[in-house]
């Protein structure tokens, strides 16, 4: 990587008991001197606890604590405020949270399959990814970049009608209906940094459901948020690589 | 034993400065930022205030709290603060300070309009009145304005003791100079006798801290209750969808069809050929 010091790692926590394991997960990033940026969800128990742990582990920490507006996506709009508002520099923005999806079969298998992108096996083929590839914008888990289902020029899934609300509203004219799933991958930032200074993060955030929304049953701004998070970089001529 | 430890009211522009010089901020006191105008929001403090570990909360004066109306982007930049000063147990809260005299009017409602669509609405607004500290509202948040020169720190003990809980101290003239700050401090911390803070203002914070926790396992309980519910719904739903499939797909196929199939089956060594004139249905054992 170019300069090692220009990661921001923007980790939204939900759950009281993962505190530990998500310091052992970040363990292989240790060696890239990044800076991590925390929110901890305000419904969230024992937050002295957690906070304390993730000082000592991260001295250089930021923590924030917000309400559960959006799940892990307004919790990730939160960050972006505040990457942005603290003006820190950072070339690669790396989004991870506490995904647990109690409700679902295979959550186990979604969390570990996520996490494929900081595993150290994994890490420098990430990294060097970005360096000799200046088109490529987001990096993440292979089998969770997913296209949005298309028909005729129309969205069919059950997000279909608010994702082309917000296409529209926010001018991002797409070159690619692939996303991440999950949210957790690495991203180069300027795309980023350049439409949520446009573009009000927690302006943005004020719109999305509160408590943990599903989109199991129907649309949600939240879920169509996860699509737009991907497709604002790759609007841009960025392409999306997995691992 | 707990201390007493109130928290020192700095500027935001004197912190500014500071942080600019690439001075660090002298002691470990209690820190209480006041913001008094828009400028005093900047990135330098973001950052500053999410590397420092001890206790601090901020302030507005009233005239910035009126500003709020006419610039919105303040009331992100508030958001961002309260987000970064609660103290992870209590309430949000927002000080304001007034140097008007009488009852100033306060007006809250932009920011409070703001925090609720980002979902916070616990917000509170203790009122500190700079010409009328002795003036309580409703908070357990209180006012000291001691003189910085002639003050000693045996004054400030002697106040600071009557208070309780969460006392601020504003200096009367202008403090420019946070050495002497950390000083008195220091004597501050080495007159423990007088420092024990009294029973009764402790016991309230630890309950209003335990009470807190309390409703956030509470909370935390129905969450789980729900997410054992909405499992159910999910499961169910994907198992009609696999029976939808099933009927659509492959019921729908005319008897003969089926049955080519299972010969296929058959041919590709997946079914035994005995078994197609067995009449007895075959049991799922689950065992596979």
């Amino acid at each position: 990587m170019e300069n090692q010091s220009k990661i921001a790692v923007l980790y939204h926590l939900f759950y009281e008991d993962t505190s530990e394991m998500i310091c052992e997960e970040l363990d292989p990033l240790l060696t890239l001197n990044a800076t991590y940026l925390f929110n901890i969800c305000s419904d969230t128990p024992d937050k002295k606890q957690i906070s304390a742990r993730l000082k000592s582990k991260f001295p250089s920490c930021i923590i924030i604590d917000t309400s559960n507006k959006g799940k892990d996506i307004g919790a990730k709009l939160a960050l972006i405020y505040l990457f942005l508002q603290s003006e820190l520099q950072a070339n690669y923005l790396l989004f991870l949270h506490d995904k647990k999806s109690l409700q679902a079969l295979k959550s186990v298998t979604w969390k570990k399959d996520l996490l494929k992108i900081i595993s150290p096996e994994n890490l420098a083929e990430v990294l060097n990814t970005f360096d000799n590839n200046e088109n490529c914008g987001i990096v993440a888990t292979k089998e969770y970049i997913i296209e949005e289902p298309l028909e005729d020029g129309k969205f069919t899934g059950i997000n279909g009608n608010i994702l082309s609300n917000l296409l529209l509203n926010y001018n991002i004219n797409l070159r690619s209906y692939l996303f991440v799933a999950g949210t957790m991958f690495w991203a180069r930032a300027k795309p980023l940094r350049d439409f949520f200074t446009q573009h009000d993060p927690l302006k943005i955030r004020a719109e999305l459901e509160d408590g943990n929304v599903l989109d199991n049953f129907s649309g949600t701004n939240t879920h169509s948020w996860e699509r737009l998070l991907s497709w604002i970089i790759t609007s841009k001529g960025f392409s999306i690589k997995g691992i | 034993m707990p201390v007493f430890k109130p928290y020192y009211t700095i500027k935001g522009s004197l912190l500014a400065g500071l942080i600019n010089s690439g001075k660090p901020v002298p002691g470990n006191w209690r820190l209480n930022i006041l913001l008094e105008s828009e400028n005093d929001l900047n990135p330098a403090l973001f950052k500053f205030i999410g590397g420092i570990n001890r206790e601090f909360v901020f302030s507005i004066t009233d005239t910035l709290l009126k500003r709020t109306r006419e610039f919105p982007h303040l009331l992100g930049k508030l958001y961002l603060l309260t987000s970064m000063t609660r103290s992870l147990t209590g309430k949000r809260n927002i000080l304001v300070f007034s140097e008007a005299d009488g009852n100033p009017s306060v007006d809250t409602g932009a920011i409070k309009s703001f925090f609720e669509a980002q979902g916070s609405r616990d917000i509170n607004f203790p009122l500190l009145q700079v010409k009328n500290p002795n003036k309580k509202d409703n908070s357990t948040w209180r006012l000291l304005t001691p003189g910085f020169r002639d003050s000693d720190s045996s004054t400030i003990i002697k106040e600071t003791a009557l208070t309780g809980l969460n006392t601020v101290i504003y200096f009367k003239e202008p403090v420019n100079d946070l050495s002497a700050l950390e000083q008195i401090d220091r004597e501050l911390n080495q007159s423990d006798k007088q420092l024990v803070q009294n029973e009764a203002g402790n016991g309230i914070k630890e309950r209003e801290e335990f009470e807190m926790e309390r409703d956030l396992w509470r909370k935390r309980a129905l969450l789980y209750q729900d997410f054992l519910m909405l499992s159910k719904s999910v499961q169910q739903k994907e198992y009609y969808d696999v029976i939808d499939w099933y009927h659509k797909e492959y019921e729908a196929l005319p008897v003969w069809y089926k049955r080519l199939g299972h010969v296929i089956k058959v041919l590709m060594g997946k079914r035994k050929l005995k078994s197609l004139f067995n009449k007895k249905p075959v049991k799922n054992t689950g065992n596979r």
